[in-house]
């Protein structure tokens, strides 16, 4: 492996942690749908679909690790909520069915944008595992896309859940497209199209013939960041949910698990 | 002691799938590259999926099927691992097993009666590598490896 300077491995790390923590977040809130979707199936498919964005997760830990953080375990189960860096909106605690799929569907969106993206960099155990994940994530993007799909051209009852959820949503997606601090790093890491007026323009393009081919309103504007998450701001939402998922390691801390 | 390939070999070929106990991971595809110096070994392997909650257990069984050895077991991912680096024998392997493997086609074979005469039900089954399907003919739901 190429000798990385102190400034590519801070750019480096600057990167994939934001992309990790979302990862690490929509799949353990995706888990607490476990066993409580609308009917077997989803059940299956959605159980599946949130151990492969855990596993995401733990690839991008690792190489996290790799680059001088603690371990995986550690970053998980032992870091306060101001240490984590996921966008603000995926904490939110699940709500009605519609609420998850349209969440999901605009999440998925940019994360296929975003891996994209990432397979033009120059670092090696990045892309490899990119290509990797690309492989898999297809199938997650297709499934949101026909629940979102679904919903929108089902009953009167599916299509109006699925508008509220939307319409709940989009105000706090802003620090989902941003990044902590300045943008120089991506520069550093030859990762232009990562730029946050980047991702919003190629998100909003794609979700611009969704919304017009299922026509469905148009929310509004695109917020702007009111909040970042990527610099350690969250919600309660986000301190509750690391209680529940440490629960059991706080009973023993130095247990060996 | 002088370790060779064959033995190597031999013994990577009993360590099997978790859940398919005759398909060993030789015939899935996710032994890489294996280097051999003396008595140490460094075998790599490939992960079907990241998120596969097998890994650690396969990692252990190659560890001890090597044990005699001096072992390292990597998990590389320079090459991702694809449907198609099954081997003929694990496709056999799987049908066996009562899973269909995967196809380049759209025509699915039940591994039970072996009509073509199957539905697509849901890209997801009970773990990350396979999907589900129904046999119209002998009305029996199976699941086959996505082709990835």
């Amino acid at each position: 492996m190429a000798n990385l300077g102190e400034s590519e491995t801070r750019a480096l790390i600057q990167l994939i942690k934001p992309i990790a923590d979302d990862e690490w977040i929509v799949g353990h809130r995706g888990s607490e749908w476990l066993a409580l979707t609308p009917d077997l199936e989803e059940d299956l498919a959605f159980s599946s679909i949130s151990q492969d964005e855990l596993g995401h997760a733990q690839f991008y830990y690792e190489l996290l690790h790799s680059l001088g953080l603690p371990s995986a375990d550690e970053l998980v189960y032992l870091r306060p909520a101001s240490g984590w860096t996921n966008a603000q909106v995926l904490e939110t605690p699940n709500q009605d069915w519609a609420h998850t799929v349209a969440l999901r569907y605009l999440y998925e969106i940019l994360d296929d944008i975003r891996h994209e993206a990432l397979l033009g960099s120059w670092y090696q155990p990045l892309t490899d595992g990119v290509r990797k994940i690309r492989m898999e994530e297809k199938y997650h993007l297709q499934h949101f896309a026909t629940g979102f799909e679904l919903l929108a051209t089902g009953t009167e009852l599916s299509r109006q859940r699925l508008i509220e959820g939307i319409a709940d949503i989009w105000p706090r997606l802003g620090d989902l497209f941003a990044w902590g601090g300045s943008e120089e790093f991506l520069e550093k890491l030859g990762l232009p199209n990562l730029a946050q007026a980047q991702l919003r323009h190629s998100w909003t393009t794609r979700m611009e013939k969704t919304f017009h081919d299922l026509e469905l309103p148009w929310p509004g504007p695109m917020p702007g960041v009111n909040v970042n998450g990527r610099n350690g701001e969250h919600s309660q939402n986000l301190s509750k949910l690391l209680d529940v998922m440490t629960e059991v390691r706080q009973i023993d801390v130095n247990s060996p698990w | 002691m002088t370790v060779t390939r064959e033995h190597v070999m031999s013994a990577l070929s009993q360590v099997m799938d978790p859940e398919i106990p005759s398909l060993s991971i030789v015939d899935l595809g996710m032994v890489g590259d294996v280097m051999i110096d003396g008595d140490s070994v460094r075998v790599d392997l490939i992960p079907t999926f990241l998120g596969c909650p097998a890994l650690d257990l396969i990692q252990r069984n190659v560890e001890r099927a090597l044990s005699e050895t001096s072992v390292t077991v990597r998990w590389v991912h320079e090459r991702p691992w694809s449907s198609s680096m099954i081997s003929r024998h694990g496709r056999q392997a799987l049908t066996e097993w009562g899973v269909a493997p995967p196809s380049d086609t759209e025509e699915v074979v039940c591994p039970f009666c072996g009509s073509c005469n199957t539905s697509h039900q849901s890209p997801f089954g009970h773990s990350l590598c396979k999907a589900l399907y129904y046999c119209q003919d002998c009305s029996q739901p199976f699941e086959k490896i996505k082709t990835i």
